[in-house]
């Protein structure tokens, strides 16, 4: 990321990262179990719902990776965000009152531990913990290299040294605070994220004397950025609407804040507010992108050398300084947040959900879950600096392998009594068979889908069908035995 | 209030929406593969219909209320026109008439699915009394 270090932006982040400790070391003091440390107490109303939820949603994709995307292939990338608009209605009616009724009427504190409580099957529960721990490191790695990028961005010091003390900073409040300390400091993040994209896209969109010109100079270079579908073409951006919008049923690190809801009322204005805050949020994400391609396409701008540079460029160079500074740290909050929700429902899925799906839950969870905290971050940071081409492959499959191992056996599995456990194991391991198995294929350049059809897409629809088939196949056995 | 005769039963309209919307995303891929001309239409018909078969899903333990029905069949039909509308208005559209800022087929895409559903949906939520029910055990969804 092209370096902002100036004095500004040095003080900005330093007064960020202040904030994050104070309200990291007063959620430490208030942790004192393991329903605190994974679950917040059980007592978020729906403002810290919302916000955590949008914060741990958006990680440094939607200010740096989403507006690069914009500028490569222009609107056709808006499908991945514009599922936005209905989302949080679909979690909300699909899986918020069933989560909640299986936290409050047996304890549960995370996602596998949901699948094995409703299917009655340990096997589903480790399965489901395993799937999940395969995301969490590849996310978690992902995230940390670019926290380093935007730390060395902000304070001038290098990738390695950047990770590292992102990575320290992180886990300084989520080993100690857990998802307490998280969802406390995701209000803050969140409401940093909000307010320096809307500002910067009213800033984006006088860029260049305003919308129509810019779209008029890019569509004279190129007709098809400008279209619906952007340079992608529809299949391509049908796909990315579908998996970014039913996937978002499977994905744990914002599923899991429904356990930790005070009661059921709060429920019923969370999608309104989590819809409108995830739009204020991703303003920036088309503005950014849009501004920067008009102004070069007008020859205002020169174009970046690398597509992740559209947001710093623009940043530093159309941008007042001190809302500059505030999206730097916006940034690193955004990722920050995504990494603290990652961490804590990994460190769940080791230290909570494999032991009691072995039947053999630990004796102090808590300090155990500290600790799991410290190894994941630790394993996730090393993969970060290790390999660069290892941690491009993890980072792909994330978001598909949660949408396919989760969605079929929960969103469908809560609703369908006839659901058998062998129809959830079953579309588990097609969901990580496929998305493991396709890309590998495809990064060994072995075989590769045909253009347009992404690998999380063909997952969750196979994953899907094989829970339906083989669920029905079990109800008529049932239906046969009676 | 939850039924619980209807909480025990297979929620077979929203299954079956599913099960249609999954056939139709296949045949989408399987013709792009062939590079046929019609995917674009099995994908959009597909991911419309996926929208509304899981949002029923959602409201499948008691009978749907006008405001639900709305919602699963509006949000469907809604992004089923929006998806139409792109694909029939082409991928390069005219720039001579602007609406806010953007060609008219990307407008009508975009404020269609980022506008109506955002301010619709939640509202629907909230009136359909999401709050006052109580949450039936998912484990023992007949309890």
């Amino acid at each position: 990321m092209t370096a902002g270090a100036t004095p500004l932006v040095v003080t900005v982040g330093l007064a960020y990262f202040a904030v994050c400790a104070v309200i990291g070391v007063a959620a430490a003091r208030r942790t004192r179990t393991p329903a605190d440390f994974f679950a917040a107490g059980r007592g978020l109303g729906v403002v810290t719902l919302a916000l955590s939820s949008m914060a741990a949603t958006l990680s440094g994709f939607a200010f740096v990776g989403g507006p690069a995307l914009v500028y490569r292939v222009g609107f056709g990338a808006v499908f991945l965000v514009l599922p936005a608009s209905i989302t949080a209605t679909l979690t909300a009616w699909v899986l918020g009152r069933p989560l909640r009724a299986l936290a409050v009427r047996h304890g549960v504190l995370t996602l596998p531990e949901a699948l094995g409580t409703r299917y009655g099957s340990p096997r589903v529960h480790a399965a489901s913990a395993i799937a999940l721990l395969i995301a969490v490191v590849g996310y978690v790695a992902t995230n940390l290299l670019a926290l380093g990028l935007a730390l060395d961005a902000i304070f001038g010091c290098g990738l390695a040294a950047g990770v590292a003390l992102g990575t320290a900073a992180t886990v300084a409040y989520t080993a100690t605070g857990g998802i307490l300390a998280g969802v406390w400091t995701d209000v803050f993040q969140g409401l940093l994220m909000a307010l320096a994209s809307a500002a910067v896209f009213v800033v984006a969109a006088g860029a260049g004397g305003g919308p129509a010109v810019l779209i008029r100079a890019i569509a004279a270079e190129s007709p098809t950025w400008v279209g619906p579908w952007g340079t992608v073409g529809a299949t391509t951006a049908l796909s990315w609407f579908f998996v970014f919008g039913i996937g978002t049923l499977g994905q744990p690190h914002v599923l899991h804040k429904f356990f930790m809801m005070r009661d059921d009322r709060v429920l019923r204005w969370y999608p309104a507010l989590m819809t409108g805050a995830l739009g204020v949020t991703l303003l920036l994400y088309v503005g950014v992108g849009l501004a920067m391609r008009g102004l070069v396409a007008l020859g205002l701008e020169s174009a970046p050398v690398r597509p992740d540079d559209v947001t710093p460029i623009f940043l530093l160079r159309h941008v007042p300084p001190l809302l500059a500074a505030l999206v730097f740290s916006g940034v690193a909050a955004a990722i920050m947040s995504t990494v603290n929700a990652f961490l804590n429902v990994g460190a769940a899925a080791l230290t909570h959900d494999l032991p009691r799906a072995a039947g053999r839950p630990l004796a102090r969870p808590l300090a155990a879950g500290r600790l799991a905290t410290v190894a994941l971050a630790l394993a996730a940071a090393g993969v970060a600096l290790w390999s660069d081409a290892l941690v491009a492959f993890l980072a792909i499959f994330g978001w598909g392998l949660f949408a396919s191992v989760f969605t079929p056996a929960l969103a469908i599995g809560l609703h369908w009594p006839a659901a058998s456990a062998r129809a959830a194991l079953a579309s588990i391991g097609t969901g990580v068979t496929l998305t493991l198995g396709l890309e590998s294929l495809a990064a060994l350049r072995v075989a590769a889908l045909p253009a347009g059809v992404p690998v999380a897409g063909i997952s969750l629809v196979a994953a899907t069908a094989v829970f339906l088939a083989v669920g029905a196949l079990d109800a008529r056995g049932e239906v046969t035995r009676v | 209030m939850d039924d619980p005769r209807r909480a025990a039963t297979t929620p077979r309209v929203a299954l079956g929406t599913i099960a249609v919307a999954l056939g139709l995303m296949l045949v989408g891929y399987g013709g792009q593969g062939r590079g046929a001309a019609w995917t674009g239409w099995c994908l959009a018909l597909g991911t419309a219909l996926a929208f509304g078969g899981f949002l029923r899903l959602g409201v499948a333990r008691r009978a749907p209320s006008p405001a639900e029905r709305v919602a699963v069949w509006g949000t469907a039909a809604w992004l089923a026109a929006a998806f139409a509308v792109g694909l029939a208005g082409g991928d390069r559209p005219a720039v001579a008439r602007l609406v806010l800022g953007l060609p008219v087929p990307t407008a009508l895409v975009f404020l269609g699915i980022a506008l109506v559903p955002a301010v619709a949906l939640p509202l629907l939520f909230a009136l359909s009394g999401e709050r006052a029910a109580p949450a039936a055990d998912p484990q023992h969804p007949e309890a």
